[in-house]
């Protein structure tokens, strides 16, 4: 029977890479959605806004 | 071949299941941009079916890896009722991969695995058989708030309540449906109780896969609570104690690592709930929540 011993500082730098990894490939349909709503362009020049109100000039339902 | 090979010696490979999942979030991306715009949601059946087994590859390795060796030792009581032989529905089961190992590792207890989705409870029906389990494990097309039975000893609710449109009346109908004397055990992602402790690469993932499935999920369900991925503890025990529990306790946490026993990662996170046995109006409620660390 053989014993394996885990580096725990490559497994943290593993784990880290791969939760990167994921957020990325999860959001790029999100930075897509944003886009193609306005959300990025109704942020960009109106200042402080909710969830709660629609950006004055995005496409989609508040909250 | 050999670009390919290239590609995959840059970069973090293993967690293959969870790249299932986020394919169909590419292929639902212009439906999830419809419900945007009309606030109406989108149901968990609707999605990509890569969305079913993706989930059911991305959260099996934790529960092969902890629910029977950690987080059912750690509610009082607990293991001793599955040894000596329980009967316990598992709720929102899809595939039935908890259920499924909990069944082989409880030989002396029945399990009814749960959920609204007929194609994952056909998925389910199958995988038990193949297991050789299906006279201990079974399966069948119920919602949270109207599976059958009553008087159960455990009620399991493994990563799906934040899911739910109304999961103050699914809570309502687990304390309607245990023994005085029984548990309600609740997996849920870890998070903080505020935005700003969950923006970190963890929540990152966690909010991405909220805002395509979990959110859309539950508001296109009744009451449409949209509690989402990382609602944190304090808002999932409000809507516990809402269903009629008196008190909610967290009972462990599972760090975010590559798990050696199970070939896999232990990727997600975990609450359970358990009343203690007290009158049927004072239940106090013990939660634990898995860990999940950036």
């Amino acid at each position: 029977m053989s014993t394996t011993s885990i580096d725990e500082a490559k497994l943290e730098a593993f784990m880290g890479q791969a939760v990167t990894d994921m957020g990325a490939t999860i959001s790029a349909p999100l930075f897509q959605i944003g886009e193609k709503l306005g959300l990025y362009k109704a942020m960009a020049h109106a200042g402080p806004l909710t969830t709660a109100r629609e950006p004055p000039s995005a496409r989609c339902a508040s909250g | 071949m050999r670009e390919w090979l290239r590609n995959q010696a840059a970069g973090a490979f293993y967690i293959l299941g969870a790249y299932e999942l986020i394919a169909s979030l590419y292929s639902d991306q212009e439906r999830i941009l419809e419900a945007f715009k009309s606030g109406e949601g989108m149901g968990w059946h609707e999605h990509d079916h890569r969305l079913f087994r993706g989930t059911e590859r991305f959260f099996r390795p934790g529960y092969r890896g902890h629910l029977v060796d950690e987080w059912i030792p750690a509610l009082d009581g607990v293991l001793e009722k599955l040894e000596r032989g329980a009967s316990v529905p598992d709720i929102g089961c899809g595939h039935g991969a908890s259920t499924l190992i909990m069944a082989e590792a409880f030989p002396s207890s029945e399990f009814y695995g749960f959920d609204y989705h007929e194609a994952s409870i056909e998925r389910a029906r199958e995988a038990a058989q193949q297991a050789g389990l299906s006279e201990r494990a079974h399966f069948g097309v119920a919602a949270a708030k109207n599976y059958p039975g009553g008087d159960y000893d455990l009620v399991c609710a493994f990563d799906c309540l934040h899911d739910m449109g109304d999961p103050v009346g699914a809570s309502a109908d687990v304390f309607e449906t245990l023994a005085t004397d029984g548990a309600w055990p609740i997996v849920e992602p870890f998070a903080g109780d505020s935005v700003q402790e969950n923006l970190n690469p963890v929540g990152r993932v966690f909010y991405g896969a909220s805002t395509v499935i979990c959110t859309p999920a539950s508001l296109s369900q009744e009451v449409g609570l949209a509690l989402g991925a990382q609602a944190g503890e304090a808002r999932l025990a409000k809507v516990i104690k809402q269903g009629g529990f008196s008190h909610v306790r967290r009972a462990t946490e599972t760090p975010f690592k590559p798990d050696p026993r199970s070939h896999g990662v232990s990727d997600h996170t975990i609450s359970i709930g358990v009343p203690t046995p007290m009158s049927r109006h004072r239940r106090a409620m013990s939660a634990f929540r898995m860990r999940m660390q950036p």
